[in-house]
């Protein structure tokens, strides 16, 4: 194969990989679930703290603020990527776990002092985390 | 108490060297993954840096030269401009993450925004190097890195399994996903042995004017200092294996590793280590910006040393506000600080050999260390280290890529 159109099918390729457009496997849907899951146990750990007011409201509102962000791009991530048969109701209800954990995420870094608040979201992350982890069996 | 400050140029090397940005995520993420089967690792990393320094600062009290004098000269001015070229490529993008995590855990402790407080990081840098003393500037950071034992106490009140934890000292095999644990394996032993520390240490014997009476200093700098930068280490690991790993939780953020303190020890726990972190940090930032600044003027010849004032050592002193600026560069650019120091580690594990075979001949050669040259046991565990470093360079990128950065 000449070079030019080597390298034009090699950036056909790349564009086609960066394009987002693949369908999702179960083992990349199981690694978005652990990832969901994870978060969602973070959450739990900050929201402890700021409920027990053992930590720093400028922590809590950083920190939640970046796993937010982390959270946030698994939902998108697992929006734009379809998958077939019965892993897409799979993935739909990761991505439905991944704006939850992200909302609550949101919720706790905009008003970190608020103690009756974090400690409600303790448990709401503690249900998502268990949600989560049951997914990625 | 002179004594105890005589110390502080170990700590600080081994500090920046151990429980840098990287390190700090890279530890935890270890212990959340592996729990305590990698423990043993960094014993192996912590013998194999205390050998190597102790070796290079012999050198450098004896013969007042630096490790990149003996590069250049045993290995030639091109293999060591290859040198020269991959460990300044490291010492940037290690520069630009430390950086960049000072500006993380400034971030952490006010809610400013990020950027600005990259740029308050750079210029606190810039002013503490230029204006205080070499002695000054290892105290203030490697004894400020010291509040990161406050992992050490979170560890006791985590009550971790102590029979695991002792497990984990003894070398083994993971039971599962094995490439994985080879690339935290291989990572934790290039953290460990990252060639910074000893350009840095090296270069501060020289600055310090050590000189053969020097020598039992020298050891007990290398044993204390890079023995408390393993001992930090451990505490990482068992925090995440013991807090971490249970619930799933895949540190990505140095928030998640302050996080282990506050757990056990509240607000006070989390305040000591965001210290700690910002001094830790702040310490690699000037080990890898002086590292440049060294190499380069160590490699062309140029004035060098922190002993001298600016104008005795311009092209140094160039040197070192040029990093500064590039990092600068680098991190505002939007990278992220933890995945950029990720990479480094990486990268300059393939440049160990090219740093540590020319100390380990020139710490043999008589010609320029007369009585003081390497020891029978020196050398043992000199060339069994060097096997090692051989075999972790040629394992660290293809682990890298076949494991997609130790995600599986």
């Amino acid at each position: 194969m000449p070079l030019r159109a080597s390298i034009w099918l090699a950036l056909i390729v790349l564009a086609a990989a960066g394009c987002g457009g693949g369908t999702l496997s179960r083992k990349a849907l199981q690694k978005q679930a652990e990832s969901i899951q994870s978060l969602a146990a973070e959450g739990t750990l900050v929201a402890k703290g700021a409920a027990g007011d053992r930590t720093t409201d400028n922590f809590v509102s950083v920190h939640t603020d970046y796993l937010g962000e982390a959270a946030r791009k698994i939902e998108k991530d697992l929006g734009s990527s379809p998958a077939t048969g019965s892993l897409d109701a799979k993935r739909k209800e990761a991505e439905r776990l991944a704006g939850m954990v992200a909302d609550d995420l949101d919720r706790l870094h905009r008003t970190p002092g608020n103690r009756g608040l974090a400690a409600a979201l303790r448990s709401s992350f503690a249900k998502e985390a268990e949600a989560a982890g049951k997914l990625s069996k | 108490m002179s004594k105890i400050f005589q110390i502080a140029l170990g700590i600080l090397a081994a500090i920046g060297g151990f429980v840098d940005i990287g390190d700090l995520v890279f530890n935890t993420e270890a212990g959340a993954k592996f729990g305590y089967e990698l423990l043993w690792v960094v014993v192996v990393g912590v013998v194999g840096i205390i050998v190597y320094s102790e070796m290079c600062g012999r050198v450098a009290a004896v013969s007042k030269r630096p490790v990149f004098d003996a590069i250049r000269e045993r290995l030639g001015f091109g293999v060591g401009f290859g040198a020269l070229v991959s460990s300044q490529i490291v010492n940037l993008m290690t520069l630009a993450a430390e950086v960049g995590g000072m500006a993380l855990v400034l971030q952490l402790l006010s809610a400013l925004p990020y950027r600005p407080l990259i740029v308050v990081a750079v210029v606190g840098i810039a002013v503490v190097t230029w204006l205080a003393p070499f002695e000054w500037i290892e105290r203030i950071f490697g004894y400020g890195g010291l509040c990161l034992l406050v992992f050490a106490v979170g560890v006791i009140k985590l009550h971790p399994d102590w029979g695991s934890v002792g497990h984990g000292f003894v070398p083994q095999m993971s039971a599962s996903g094995h490439l994985v644990y080879a690339y935290f394996a291989v990572g934790l032993l290039g953290a460990a042995m990252t060639p910074y520390e000893v350009y840095f240490y090296s270069s501060g014997v020289v600055e310090e004017s050590w000189t053969p009476k020097d020598l039992g200093l020298n050891r007990a700098n290398v044993i204390i200092g890079y023995g408390l930068g393993g001992f930090l280490s451990f505490a990482l690991m068992i925090t995440a294996g013991a807090l971490f790993l249970p619930q799933g939780i895949e540190p990505q953020f140095v928030g998640t590793v302050a996080l282990g303190a506050q757990v056990p020890l509240g607000a006070i726990g989390l305040l000591l280590a965001l210290l700690g972190i910002f001094f830790a940090v702040g310490g690699a930032a000037i080990d890898t910006c002086f590292s440049g600044a060294y190499n380069f003027a160590q490699f062309f010849g140029w004035e060098w040393g922190k002993y001298r004032r600016p104008s005795g050592a311009p092209r140094f002193t160039i040197a070192w506000i040029v990093l500064l600026a590039l990092a600068l560069v680098v991190i505002m650019s939007g990278i992220d600080p933890v995945m950029l120091t990720e990479y480094a580690v990486i990268f300059s594990v393939v440049a160990l050999p090219l740093t540590y075979i020319p100390i380990l001949l020139v710490a043999n050669d008589r010609t320029y260390m007369g009585r003081y040259v390497n020891g029978r046991l020196a050398n043992t565990f000199g060339l069994l280290y060097l096997v090692i470093i051989v075999v972790v360079a040629l394992t660290a990128i293809p682990l890298m890529i076949v494991t997609n950065q130790g995600q599986g």
